[in-house]
């Protein structure tokens, strides 16, 4: 999807839960077991050494970046790869249209790819008249449903059982009651002939090896791996903050991500993509390009405190274990990454204006701190957005002036003893109606009787 | 001004009052339960663990018996050319075996460079041709037990330092390589599991403990 509203978010949710409260049972159930594999798979290993030891080796790359940015172009070139670069969505679209008419491509086999779902790929392709196939299998569902990723490792998984079935009936012809593997079985056999048929194979990349220029991508389908070997050319879409410095690096970081995502010990697919297909190679693409892609990375980069969350490799643990995200699925969030670490990202990629409320579509419960693998400081960097968004202005006058207004009572204990008796002695939905900020809140909640005597009262008269 | 020069001042830019934070080091697997048994015992159970199948000869002879007789089994197959070497150890060469496309098989068989324990993955380079490692729905690969790595670093790294005929003959990774870790599975459809999604469904492992 390439229309960001993140602004929307809490009339979108508010409107998801209404329309169809069914996707909060089923994104329930999905994170819920994919939470209990994560914690299984890390209860194997030393998770703490393997988060700081993540943590620490996307900081010394992120703190080297241009650096290792350059030796990983260095290395593609003497791969025979060829490297481009994009500063903005377009910028990307319009590199990929070159290729596509250089090449003379009618038809695209796709990897699934966060960062084409964020440059508008799809859109830009179909517009040049190529056939854009997604072939992960939930990408696949979602495409043909005419419907956008709601999770970034289970872009489906805010559909159940039934309504996949539905929807193989209507476009593939499959029973209604068909078993996944019937569902599946079809989805292969069309998906097939469109990867043996492709001009074109695009992917993401979920590492870029500075040392050797090697894409590095995670899969249990195998679409990948057909994806970037069938087609005569291959396109790597990379966004700059994937640098890894060495080989032996993805050997922790395809471990670490595996089991966080989807809790393996590894994806049953890895591909360590170098370069096109060499002298002796009986089969692979001729041409292989990279597309590193800055599109507000360089933006977030520049933040003191939020450059952290470039740290990221898109696992999902965090949205899995969100309770706000649990609500809804990834939808309301109107941006390409959902969830906790949407929300800490999009302010510095996309400016905070523009990314509004979502640093507060959250509790503050910390359950992503815990679970992230690379120890993104997730509530840290919510709250300084929020800071931030208190500094600038963007925060609503109501609730400036009702903090302000606290801030001068607290300061002077006589007003604050009056303004705290009189709340005492009115009912919520009294004093709710007098205060609009709390209008909404006292709307679907009673509170407990208010006690008789306040806090400071009690203390005089020595609390039992 | 280039984007590429435009997107590396920005990171400069970005970084001028950064602290750099150093490399912490290789990865080390860390793990509070070592593996009690060999390279070899650990990567079975992983793959098997994952959906694999492995069988394991005492020699390459017996192995390409056992190999003759899984692929005559299926109507068609497709061999690498890694792989045809292995399957005629110790017979005739046969003809049979080759130029059919991987796209129309039942079966496919490879040579894997080498096997991982740590993660139970197979190490798949081009030279057998990526086609037979992926389009055929049953997927056979032959693997030396001496190739079998405990981590996949030393895995890596081990390829990295090989000379492969025909690819990488300075030395380096060859153009592609893949690790194969199980059937080809997803759980888009509904989150139950499902195999032979667009890969292989079934991947068999054939082990040679010597040669």
């Amino acid at each position: 999807m390439t229309s960001v509203n993140p602004q929307k978010y809490p009339e979108a949710s508010a409107q998801a839960l209404k329309d169809k409260p069914e996707v909060r049972n089923t994104v329930t159930n999905s994170t819920n077991l994919a939470n209990k594999k994560r914690t299984a798979a890390y209860q194997e290993v030393d998770s703490d050494t393997w988060k700081d030891w993540g943590r620490d080796v996307k900081s010394h790359a992120l703190t080297n970046l241009d650096q290792y940015l350059e030796q990983a172009e260095t290395q593609l070139l003497a791969n025979g790869a060829k490297v481009h670069w994009a500063e903005t969505a377009q910028d990307a679209q319009k590199i990929l249209e070159n290729i596509v008419l250089d090449h003379n491509i009618s038809s695209v086999v796709k990897a699934k790819s966060m960062l084409s779902e964020e440059l508008g790929i799809n859109e830009h392709l179909e517009k040049l008249g190529v056939l854009v196939r997604e072939t992960d299998l939930g990408e696949y569902i979602i495409q043909i449903l005419g419907d956008r990723p709601s999770h970034i490792v289970g872009p489906a998984m805010h559909l159940s059982l039934e309504d996949c079935q539905r929807l193989f009936h209507e476009k593939l012809g499959t029973p209604l009651d068909g078993k996944p593997e019937i569902l599946a079985a079809a989805a292969r056999e069309v998906l097939r002939e469109e990867f043996l048929a492709a001009d074109m194979g695009i992917s993401g990349g979920n590492f870029l090896v500075a040392e050797t220029g090697t894409v590095a991508l995670i899969e249990n389908e195998g679409n990948i791996r057909l994806s970037t070997s069938l087609p005569r050319v291959h396109v790597a879409l990379v966004g700059i903050e994937k640098i890894v410095p060495r080989l032996e690096d993805v050997s922790g970081f395809v471990q670490l991500t595996s089991r966080a995502a989807t809790g393996q010990p590894i994806g049953n697919f890895f591909s360590l993509i170098q370069g096109p297909k060499r002298d002796g190679d009986i089969d692979g693409p001729e041409e292989v390009h990279v597309i590193l892609v800055d599109n507000g990375r360089t933006r977030l980069l520049a933040d003191d405190k939020a450059w952290e969350s470039l740290r990221c490799v898109r696992c999902g643990a965090c949205m899995n274990i969100c309770p706000v995200y649990r609500q809804t699925g990834g939808h309301p969030y109107g941006w390409t990454y959902p969830g906790p670490i949407g929300a800490i990202i999009a302010p510095g990629m996309l400016g905070l204006e523009e990314a509004m409320p979502l640093p507060y579509a959250s509790s503050l419960c910390g359950a992503c701190v815990d679970v992230c693998p690379v120890r993104i400081p997730i509530t840290e960097l919510l709250v300084h957005w929020r800071e931030k968004a208190v500094e600038e202005g963007f925060t609503s006058a109501i609730e400036s002036a009702g903090i302000r207004a606290y801030t001068k009572a607290a300061e002077r204990p006589g007003i604050f003893r009056a303004v705290g008796a009189m709340l005492r002695h009115m009912p919520l939905d009294v004093i709710g109606r007098a205060l609009p900020i709390l209008s909404g809140w006292v709307k679907e909640r009673s509170a407990p009787e208010s006690s008789a005597k306040s806090f400071m009262q009690q203390w005089k008269e020595g609390i039992e | 001004m280039t984007a590429r020069s435009s997107i590396l001042d920005r990171v400069r830019i970005a970084l001028a009052n950064r602290e750099v934070v150093a490399h912490p080091g290789s990865f080390k697997g860390w793990r509070p339960f070592i593996h009690s048994g060999t390279p070899t015992e650990q990567f079975t159970e992983m793959f098997e663990k994952a959906g694999g199948e492995v069988v394991s000869f005492k020699t390459q002879v017996e192995a390409s018996l056992w190999a003759r007789g899984f692929l005559a089994d299926f109507n068609s197959f497709s061999v690498g050319e890694l792989a045809q070497g292995r399957l005629n150890e110790g017979v005739e060469p046969d003809e049979w075996i080759e130029g059919i496309d991987p796209s129309v098989v039942e079966a496919g068989a490879s040579l894997a460079f080498g096997a991982v324990a740590e993660t139970g993955s197979l190490i798949m380079t081009p030279q057998d041709g990526r086609r037979a490692q992926l389009l055929p729905p049953v997927h056979m690969v032959f693997v030396d037990q001496a190739k079998i790595y405990e981590t996949l670093s030393e895995g890596l790294v081990a390829l990295k330092n090989e000379v492969l005929p025909g690819d990488n003959e300075s030395g380096g990774l060859p153009s592609a390589v893949g690790l194969h870790s199980g059937p080809s599975k997803s759980a888009d459809i509904g989150q139950v599991l499902v195999t032979g999604v667009h890969g292989p469904g079934r991947v068999v492992t054939v082990i040679v403990e010597s040669d």
